[in-house]
């Protein structure tokens, strides 16, 4: 806990020691992905809104106690979350800051709209990932192992970079469709 | 979000959310997706859908896909120190969300990083595309999409001077029009040449069409339906190609190579009016067409790979003969649906051992795809919401192919011994339904039955001869249909319908009326391919340039726009153009050191860039990409070598020990490899090219040089 902007928000924090109990715990760590995701379409940096989320995470667990069981755990922790994101676009506000306070308030609210949606997306896409081609799933892969992007890819393969994109794009594409369809068809059909 | 929601979406938003994932956005970007997300409600949706979707990749790697569900077994903070292989550590990720990610590693998940991707051979049509570079225009520099110039910038970086390879470019900075001088002899005084008259006659020739079922008549049919489509759309077409354009074109659509200099010279020196109606009947009984439709259906039928147990020459000696005797193709489609014996025996039956697997459920979808246009895959397992195939005629064409066996025989030698075995294909006597299951689980039962008409399922009734009749019966049957469709996409660069082979209610095509009346003249004409051809090859649309003006640039398929064929689109050559177009170039076959068979040498070659797969429509991806550098680096080296070498046979042993003058060379090497003659700009850098090369090493090297930057040029490896 030595860094030096989870320091800053110390006196917000409370006491760290304070355990929290097994439920919360679950709720806690049920809700990652669902937040990571929702910070990111507000951020829309990987690596921005890994450590929005490092430092919710922070704030949430040192609230655990104002949590009260049974009310809406991601709607709490979403409300940090968007206090978070809201800090980030201040400290970034100085230097690039890419999209406008509408969009980003448009987008969340959207995101919470269409969170079913999207909760359905996610597990169709473990099907279609299934059903990729070998190079293709190789390719994807690469990109997205940890601390990579399309630019280191390109030059472990040794391909030019714009060629890569191309390719990741393209394949990403095909995922987004093969979601979509499979969820229209698994309308259609239910 | 639908299907529909999402391709209405321009393609320009899938290219700044493709920027965003890969921070590359800029802020001007930033601002028109902003402008896109907050104006419609779709696009705001498909935002969120593609972030998340990159998110989930991002997450799922470092967590596993079940990172939103794990139960922690154990309070986090003890978990803390206990997992040797945090994932997220890598990352550079700290504090709580290590804690949460141990929890899950206590409570029995695993953390590979490459946990969700399971690889296995489950994989569907739909999302087979490849990286094929048919987007790529070479003239379209001023107003190319963001994805043109992205492909273009995939072709290698020329290591060469650059005016070679990016004529038009610098042709259009000078200030000359974009059909510009395309070379000192023709273009620059069109009016007075043959060649231009000719194509002017061939195009205005039979004002009023007249279905009498002539070559003429049908032709004038075709330019009445697509000039009627310009008229409406407002389009002006393309001027029409000039000689060398349409000459190279013509050469690799029906013949599968890039013409030979002489041959070149010779055309262009014509002056005779019919001069393109003569060469096309000269293409036509030209040994090397039977040769390139041969390796075209191949190709569909059987794919690349070597990884099937098929006898891929006994199909190719079937393809040869049928097509070197111009066979009907709705008798070519009856053998193949109905072929029995052995595969060396009767070539035929190789389309069918080669999909049989799995229930024959290849079979099934792909002879629907190959012979029929319409892609069923999905219908094996459910009804499918934008195709009028129901999952019941999926299986009831499927149980055509129930009775089909596929047996071992054993081959022996004239002493008695056995040698080697033989796949053969018999037919079982049975009779019967055919199951399938439902999505819900349920088993349902179904008869063969096609397009409405049932036969006997009794075990005498041969289901595959049946069918054979049933396919190809009738004025305008499927067969017909899509066959048309599928070698008009063969010369034009697109089909009525994209994809060629997913036709359908769902898909209607552009020009429905021609393609119906083509089809119907096709089928009168007794299916003769070579008809077939001449009515396109002979077509206004067909004479005209690939290159486009203000007025028809949105006529360009890749954009989704329904193709009004007012000009030819380009096209990347295929792996067997390229290698065949290079020999032709180089003579590199010529030597005295090139030995053995040319079709199994260009098979072995091609064997690096295939890679298949087991799936329902045996699918296999081809990572071949029209580029001249991937192509003369995997050539095996040998050959390499000699493309380049100045041997005795070689292209440029003749240049180089020819007397011609130097300007004379530069001309033929130019025709050799571009099949144009080159601009006065291009001769005059080529000649400071070819004296540097040769001062700076050795006579033949600065010619070596040209020749290479030719070969390196994105014009030769397309087809325009």
């Amino acid at each position: 806990m030595s860094e030096p902007h989870l320091s800053e928000s110390a006196d917000e924090i409370g006491s760290l020691d304070q355990v929290p109990n097994a439920e919360f715990v679950q709720l806690f760590t049920k809700s990652q992905r669902r937040l990571f995701l929702f910070i990111l379409a507000q951020v829309s940096s990987l690596t921005d809104a890994e450590e929005i989320l490092q430092d919710t995470n922070v704030i949430i667990w040192s609230k655990c106690h104002q949590f009260q069981l049974g009310t809406s755990f991601f709607a709490w922790a979403g409300k940090i979350a968007t206090y978070e994101i809201l800090k980030y676009r201040e400290k970034k506000r100085a230097g690039r800051l890419q999209f406008s306070d509408e969009f980003i308030s448009t987008v969340a609210a959207e995101a919470i709209e269409l969170n079913d949606e999207l909760e359905q997306r996610r597990e169709a896409l473990s099907e279609c990932l299934r059903r990729l081609k070998a190079d293709d799933l190789e390719l994807i892969q690469a990109r997205y192992a940890p601390g990579e992007n399309g630019l280191k890819v390109a030059e472990q393969l040794g391909r030019p970079a714009n060629s890569v994109y191309q390719s990741i794009g393209r394949i990403r594409k095909v995922l987004f469709d093969c979601v979509t369809r499979r969820l229209t068809a698994a309308a259609r059909t239910t | 979000m639908t299907p529909r929601d999402i391709s209405n979406l321009s393609p320009e938003f899938f290219e700044l959310l493709e920027a965003l994932c890969e921070d590359r956005l800029d802020n001007p970007g930033a601002q028109r997706l902003e402008r896109f997300v907050l104006r419609n409600v779709s696009a705001r949706r498909a935002y969120l859908a593609y972030l998340d979707l990159h998110g989930t990749l991002h997450w799922n790697t470092a967590f596993g896909t079940d990172g939103a569900n794990f139960e922690p077994a154990v309070a986090p903070r003890l978990a803390s120190d206990s997992d040797p292989m945090r994932p997220a550590e890598k990352r550079g990720m700290r504090g709580l969300l290590v804690l949460a990610a141990c929890v899950a590693v206590i409570a029995g998940f695993s953390f590979s990083a490459g946990r969700w991707f399971v690889p296995n051979n489950d994989h569907t049509p739909q999302l087979a595309s490849d990286d094929k570079p048919s987007s790529i225009q070479p003239h379209a520099a001023n107003n190319a999409e963001p994805m043109d110039v992205a492909r273009k910038q995939e072709q290698p970086p020329p290591s060469q001077p650059v005016m070679l390879t990016e004529r038009p470019k610098s042709e259009s900075s000078t200030g000359e029009t974009e059909d510009g001088p395309r070379d000192l002899n023709v273009t620059d005084k069109p009016k007075t040449l043959a060649s231009d008259a000719t194509a002017q006659r061939l195009a205005s020739s039979n004002t009023v069409a007249k279905a009498d079922g002539s070559v003429q008549g049908i032709v004038a049919v075709i330019n009445e339906h697509l000039a009627a489509g310009w008229k409406v759309q407002g389009v002006d077409p393309s001027p029409l190609a000039d000689d060398p354009e349409w000459l190279r074109r013509v050469y690799l659509d029906v013949v599968g190579h890039i013409p030979a200099v002489e041959v070149a010279e010779k055309f262009l020196a014509d002056r005779d009016l019919r001069k393109r109606e003569k060469l096309l009947d000269t293409l036509l009984d030209d040994p090397a067409y039977i040769r390139n439709w041969t390796v075209v259906w191949t190709n569909l039928l059987i794919g690349r790979s070597d990884s099937r147990d098929v006898n891929r020459a006994a199909l190719q000696k079937f393809l040869r003969e049928s097509f070197a005797k111009n066979r009907p193709w709705n008798e070519m489609v009856a053998e193949f649906i109905s072929a029995e014996g052995s595969f060396d025996q009767n070539g035929a039956t190789n389309f069918l051992l080669a999909h049989l697997n799995n229930q024959a459920v290849p079979a099934t979808a792909i002879t629907a795809k190959i012979f029929l246009g319409r892609q069923i895959g999905c219908t094996q397992c459910h009804d499918h919401p934008f195709n009028d195939w129901k999952q019941d005629a999926f299986w009831s064409f499927n149980s055509f192919f129930q009775q089909t066996k596929v047996a071992r025989v054993d081959r022996s030698d004239t002493t008695g011994k056995m040698k080697s075995q033989a796949s053969a294909l018999e037919t079982k006597h049975v009779g019967g339904p055919t199951h399938f299951e439902t999505r819900r689980g349920l088993m349902q039962v179904t008869y063969p039955k096609f397009e409405g008409t049932s036969i006997n399922d009794d075990a005498d009734t041969n289901r595959r001869n049946e069918l054979a009749k049933l396919m190809t019966l009738g004025e305008k049957p499927l067969v017909a249909e899509s066959f048309v469709n599928r070698i008009w996409d063969h010369f034009f660069g697109c089909g009525f319908t994209r994809p060629v082979d997913d036709m359908g209610p769902h898909n209607p095509p552009s020009h429905p009326e021609l393609l119906d009346h083509l089809a119907r003249e096709f089928v009168a004409s007794g299916y003769d391919c070579k008809q077939l051809i001449r009515w396109i090859c002979l077509s206004d649309a067909y004479q005209r340039s690939s290159r486009f003006g203000k007025s028809n640039e949105q006529d360009n398929p890749e954009t989704g726009a329904s193709p009004l064929f007012s000009r030819v689109y380009v096209k990347g050559m295929t792996a067997e153009q390229l290698y065949d177009s290079l020999l032709v170039a180089t003579g590199a076959d010529k030597t005295p050191l090139a030995t053995g068979d040319h079709d199994r040498r260009r098979h072995e070659w091609l064997q690096q860039f295939v890679h298949a797969f087991q799936t329902d429509e045996n699918d296999e991806s081809i990572t071949f990409e029209s580029s001249i550098t991937q192509a003369l680096l995997m050539m095996n080296s040998d050959l390499t070598q000699q493309a380049l070498s100045t041997d005795r046979g070689t292209f440029l042993e003749k240049l180089v020990n020819s007397r011609d003058p130097e300007a004379e060379k530069i001309r033929r090497l130019c025709l050799a490899t571009l099949t144009r003659y080159p601009t006065p700009k291009e001769l005059q850098s080529l000649r400071r090219f070819v004296h540097e090369g040769a001062t700076l090493r050795s006579n033949p090297a600065g010619w070596q040089d040209a020749m290479w930057a030719y070969l390196n040029s994105s014009e030769f490896v397309l087809v325009h």
